[in-house]
């Protein structure tokens, strides 16, 4: 393991969660999206995380090197119906079709999305100052 | 003598990259967290040292006087090198994960106390070895 390669796991891990709580803003802003370019309402976004090798990792069968998103997949569940005939896009019975947001849910997927970034924070603050002491040795 | 003056350091230099790749395996740990079917690794080291330790004290070692004569101190301690563990048989999670993130947190902590407390006896031993040379 490299002296500030080891950081990089831990920022690996800051951009993956990043991009999650992104992607779940980007859900809770379109919660009531009811018309996207493909003429549907708006689908449910979610991340996949896989685990990063490097090659000298998959070689040597050492530490992994940190995550990735390794796919932004949408969520195929129901679209939401809801009744207002006065709404353009509702249908001969009045319902229109919603996106399959659920609030809660992704209010809980960014609350673990931003306590797994703090977790990396301190990750990667205490690698910081193990590598500062061990430039004070013999100092 | 050159080389039995930094006996202690060298040992404690190991002792320092078991705590450097742990660290290392335990950001991955925390990385790999919301990772589905990842599993977490850990870093055996010190049992290995400890045995090898006391190895080293029952072993027979014989007296060189000129640089033809085998050297019978070679020291098991020197061998023992971090090896990383992969807890491939638990499940903690419904996804296939098995990383426990305050086991993790508690480890870093304790790891990254370890590290500074093996850099301090480095520096220890440094500054022994400044007094001896200046007097």
């Amino acid at each position: 393991m490299g002296f500030l390669s080891s950081i990089d796991i831990s920022g690996s891990a800051l951009t993956a969660q990043r991009l999650r709580m992104d992607v779940i803003s980007n859900n809770i802003a379109n919660a009531e999206t009811a018309e996207t370019e493909n003429g549907e309402p708006y689908r449910r976004k979610v991340c996949v995380l896989s685990e990063r090798r490097s090659f000298s990792s998959v070689l040597g069968d050492q530490i992994g090197s940190g995550v990735k998103v390794s796919e932004i997949t949408e969520d195929d569940s129901d679209f939401e119906l809801e009744y207002d005939p006065d709404n353009p896009l509702a249908n001969a019975e009045g319902y229109v079709q919603m996106p399959n947001v659920d609030e809660i849910e992704e209010i809980i997927d960014l609350m673990e999305a931003t306590r797994s970034y703090e977790a990396n924070v301190t990750a990667m603050n205490a690698t910081k100052s193990m590598a500062i002491k061990a430039l004070e040795i013999g100092g | 003598m050159i080389n039995e003056m930094f006996e202690n350091v060298n040992l404690l230099q190991k002792g320092l990259d078991a705590a450097w790749t742990r660290n290392g395996v335990i950001m991955n740990n925390i990385a790999n967290v919301d990772t589905a079917n990842f599993k977490s690794s850990s870093v055996t080291f010190e049992s290995a040292m400890k045995q090898a330790l006391s190895e080293d004290e029952i072993k027979f070692e014989a007296k060189t006087t000129r640089p033809e004569h085998y050297d019978f101190s070679d020291s098991a301690a020197e061998d023992v090198s971090p090896t990383v563990v992969t807890d491939t048989d638990t499940d903690y999670r419904m996804d296939g994960n098995n990383v426990d993130i305050d086991y993790e947190s508690t480890e870093l902590a304790k790891n990254t106390l370890w590290y500074y407390e093996l850099s301090e006896q480095v520096s220890s031993e440094f500054s022994k070895l400044k007094t001896a040379i200046s007097g």
